[in-house]
């Protein structure tokens, strides 16, 4: 196999791996704050591509070829998807949150399969063919052509979870974000609304998540009702392998996911179809070896 | 600005009650400005409830708790802490992953203005307000002694300097009260006499202090007042000198003569 072939290879991880890792950190965001599995985020996710689709649909002249274009798409699939995380929470779990730590959990799930069949019986049940807007062509890397849709993906993914690393670290709602996930009372006894954090919270988890949804649509050409739950439980697969609540975790076990089933699938005899069973194969393995995740702090049981 | 002599806290007829048990029961008091109060009692006394009623841990049974007037009690812990009261705990609980100055930060929440958009768009406003929540938190760590460890992981530090740190972090929303909760449990006598200095410059700075206590000699030393809990139940209140020699005293400690 020639070098470019490799290099090809290494931009196919590197894609998947953004995709994946973004997804991962909606289910991380929300787990270091309330310790929960949102298992409605890979509808989230199937929402936010559905809103990149409708704009891309009614108003394509606008969200057509330019960049703006572009920036635009992914601003209003993000908020759509935003939007939608924090009310489900809002409705769905904020209400059962001190009744047991297994309600909202069968919640997460209610409300993943209502939106689902929202979408099926609302939308279509089909799948319908997603836009690429102003991206094509080939780009030439070190003697090879990579597409430049993977770049801009790529690239997409990168920038936002370098915004995400700045909030987090460097703002007070992110300061705050942390001291939540740390300790969720003592948070409000120095004068936190654990509240709005945890709406905030769900707003910046579903916006990645929308994100995550245009850019799968992007890389795939087309968008179905169910797209959601397979990145998602990749994704949360992944969450789980970085150490979840660990939002470098969920960047570190979405790219280590991306790049195994790409080598599965890429370098394996009749890879492809077993890319799935090596990659879960390989989480197994780390979480027996790793309870914790591989970034996972071990987790001392709350007072 | 209201004068010495005012009620700053005043509580009245307050109850915590947990099904059958009584936790705290019928408490009546008032701390006025300035004052440095201890509250002490055998352990299950009801002062840590007590406490937790007040920064809105517990939302109370019955009875009133004002501060500087308006009625707090069940108001969310946030919000109490808005309108001037902080805390520290029993056992400490910094965030432990965060560094020093980072937890003193966040103390500052309540303080500061800037949501999202300002973070975003870095806005001037924004940009200042981090300087100046930094450079508050600076000054704190100096007041508490802890300037050279402003970078260490809250969990890093040794145990007299996490009890200092939770003192800065409370100060940083800047309280008219301040509560601490045995804060000088598992100290040596040296940590013991730092705290103690430490909780009169507090109050130098124009802060009440109310505070848990086990430590007799800190007790009589710091108080202006203090108040003695048993069973949920306020037994008696007066100077340290007074409270000492009060027989319901002694004998909630001890047990009753001749029994």
């Amino acid at each position: 196999m020639h070098f470019e072939q490799h290099f090809q290879q290494i931009v196919n991880g590197l894609t998947l791996g953004a995709i994946y890792s973004l997804i991962a950190l909606g289910y991380t965001l929300v787990y270091g704050i309330l310790a929960m599995i949102n298992f409605a985020h890979s509808e989230v996710l199937m929402l936010g591509s559905f809103a990149a689709l409708g704009l891309a649909v009614f108003a394509p002249t606008f969200f057509g070829a330019s960049p703006l274009g572009l920036a635009a798409l992914f601003a209003v699939s993000m908020a759509v998807a935003g939007l939608v995380n924090v009310l489900v929470e809002r409705f769905a779990y904020r209400p059962l949150r001190t009744i047991s730590r297994l309600a909202p959990l069968i919640s997460a799930i209610g409300v993943s399969i209502v939106l689902q069949n929202a979408v099926f019986l609302w939308i279509s049940t089909q799948a319908l063919s997603f836009p690429q807007p102003g991206v094509s062509g080939q780009v030439s890397i070190f003697g090879a052509s990579i597409s430049a849709l993977q770049l801009v993906i790529l690239g997409a993914a990168l920038g936002l979870m370098a915004l995400l690393h700045f909030f987090v670290e460097h703002t007070k709602m992110g300061k705050a974000m942390r001291a939540c996930a740390d300790d969720f009372a003592t948070a409000g006894l120095m004068g936190i609304d654990a509240n709005k954090v945890i709406a905030i919270t769900f707003f910046v988890g579903g916006a990645l998540g929308g994100a995550a949804g245009v850019l799968y649509g992007m890389n795939y050409g087309s968008i179905k009702y169910n797209l959601g739950f397979l990145p998602g439980t990749k994704a949360f697969t992944a969450a789980v392998l970085g150490g979840i609540g660990n939002i470098r975790g969920a960047v570190l076990g979405g790219f280590i996911l991306g790049f195994l089933e790409v080598l599965a699938s890429g370098y394996i005899p009749d890879g492809a179809q077993w890319r799935d069973v090596i990659a879960f194969t390989v989480l197994i393995v780390v979480l027996l070896v790793r309870p914790s995740g591989l970034l996972g702090e071990k987790t001392a049981e709350k007072v | 600005m209201t004068g010495k002599g005012t009620a700053l806290l005043e509580v009245r007829d307050l109850a915590q009650h947990f099904g059958g048990l009584k936790a705290v029961d019928q408490v009546n008091l008032s701390i006025s400005e300035g004052e440095i109060v201890s509250v002490i009692g055998p352990n299950g006394a009801g002062k840590t409830t007590f406490f937790n009623v007040l920064t809105g841990v517990y939302p109370g049974t019955r009875g009133e708790i004002f501060f500087n007037g308006m009625p707090i009690r069940g108001l969310a812990s946030h919000d109490i802490v808005q309108r001037g009261v902080a805390r520290t705990f029993q056992n400490i609980r910094l965030f432990s992953c965060m560094t020093a100055l980072e937890n003193v930060m966040v103390g500052r929440h309540s303080r500061t203005s800037q949501f999202l958009l300002g973070p975003l768009l870095r806005t001037r406003a924004f940009r200042e307000e981090e300087r100046a929540v930094e450079s508050r938190a600076k000054e704190l760590l100096d007041f508490v002694g802890l300037r050279v460890l402003g970078n260490e992981l809250a969990k890093n530090l040794p145990y007299g300097a996490q009890r200092k740190l939770e003192v800065a972090r409370a100060l940083a929303s800047e309280p008219e009260l301040l509560i601490l909760d045995e804060p000088t449990a598992g100290m040596n006598s040296k940590e013991c006499a730092d705290l103690v200095a430490l909780v009169r410059r507090v109050r130098e700075r124009g802060v009440t202090v109310l505070l848990i206590e086990h430590q007799m000699r800190v007790v009589m030393d710091i108080s202006d007042r203090v108040f003695v809990f048993d069973y949920g139940v306020k037994i008696a209140e007066g100077k340290p000198r007074e409270v000492v020699a009060n027989a319901r005293v002694i004998e909630a400690y001890l047990g009753k003569e001749g029994a």
